[in-house]
């Protein structure tokens, strides 16, 4: 217990000295566009980060649909499924507390989320579409993987 | 160069592993045209290259610049994109 007791005393003072810093080193490019916002909203002037992962998810979301394009059902899904997973994670940090955050990261987290679910659904609708393609067409499609197989069948007889 | 890109077009790796085109069909003919000056024939062979170019060229500067109304503007972009996309897969598969 007095171990405990003590490194909670180490650990209180570091925090508070750290808190200030990271607020400086993240926010003073920003400070000076945000400052006129927040004053309307909030009268106690606090500096604001990004979102966590704001970015991150942006760029993922985005992409998702150009990998889905370019490598089919392997990569593009997986690129949306991180950005959605990322996006949950820092919505949930956004509204534990709202005022932490600048609005403009939390939009760019939307943005990202809502192009990730877009693009995964593009993936499925693209899987509808060819499987319907298939029942269509029958056997007339052209693939390595069947031309593999009734290679093996010939084999065999 | 864009010879050498010609003669090196990789082949689709979904159409060969699973029969059916992908929604990505004709981008790589698209951007060989594109280099080569006919933006028609690239519109063409794949509508969507031009509207994804300036997708990504505005998601850079929207990155860089922090615009303000820069994530709406990337949504309703993407959800066209998305649109002319699968329109686009849908006719080549009627076709």
């Amino acid at each position: 217990m007095e171990n405990q007791n003590q490194n909670q005393n180490q650990q209180q003072p570091n925090y508070s000295q750290q808190q200030p810093n990271y607020n400086q080193q993240q926010q003073q490019p920003n400070y000076n566009q945000q400052q006129p916002n927040y004053n309307q909203q909030n009268p106690n002037p606090v500096f604001q980060s990004k979102v966590p992962n704001s970015i991150g998810v942006l760029i993922l979301g985005i992409l998702s649909i150009l990998v889905i394009c370019c490598s089919g059902p392997f990569v593009g899904p997986i690129l949306a499924i991180i950005a959605i997973i990322l996006a949950a994670k820092g919505k949930k940090a956004y509204k534990q507390n709202p005022d932490l955050y600048t609005l403009g990261s939390f939009k760019n987290l939307k943005a990202g989320q809502v192009c990730a679910i877009i693009g995964l659904a593009i993936c499925i609708l693209w899987f509808i579409l060819g499987g319907i393609s298939i029942i269509v067409n029958g056997a007339n499609f052209n693939s390595n993987l069947v031309r593999e197989i009734n290679d093996i069948i010939n084999d065999m007889r | 160069m864009i010879e050498w890109l010609e003669r090196h077009m990789l082949p689709c790796p979904v159409k060969q592993t699973i029969g059916f085109n992908c929604p990505g069909c004709g981008m790589q003919r698209a951007i060989i045209e594109l280099l080569q000056g006919n933006i028609i024939e690239s519109f063409q062979s794949y509508p969507a290259l031009l509207p994804l170019i300036a997708m990504f060229i505005f998601l850079a500067l929207h990155l860089k610049f922090d615009y303000k109304h820069g994530a709406l503007i990337l949504k309703i972009a993407f959800i066209i994109n998305a649109i002319i996309i699968s329109l686009n897969y849908i006719l080549n598969l009627i076709h």
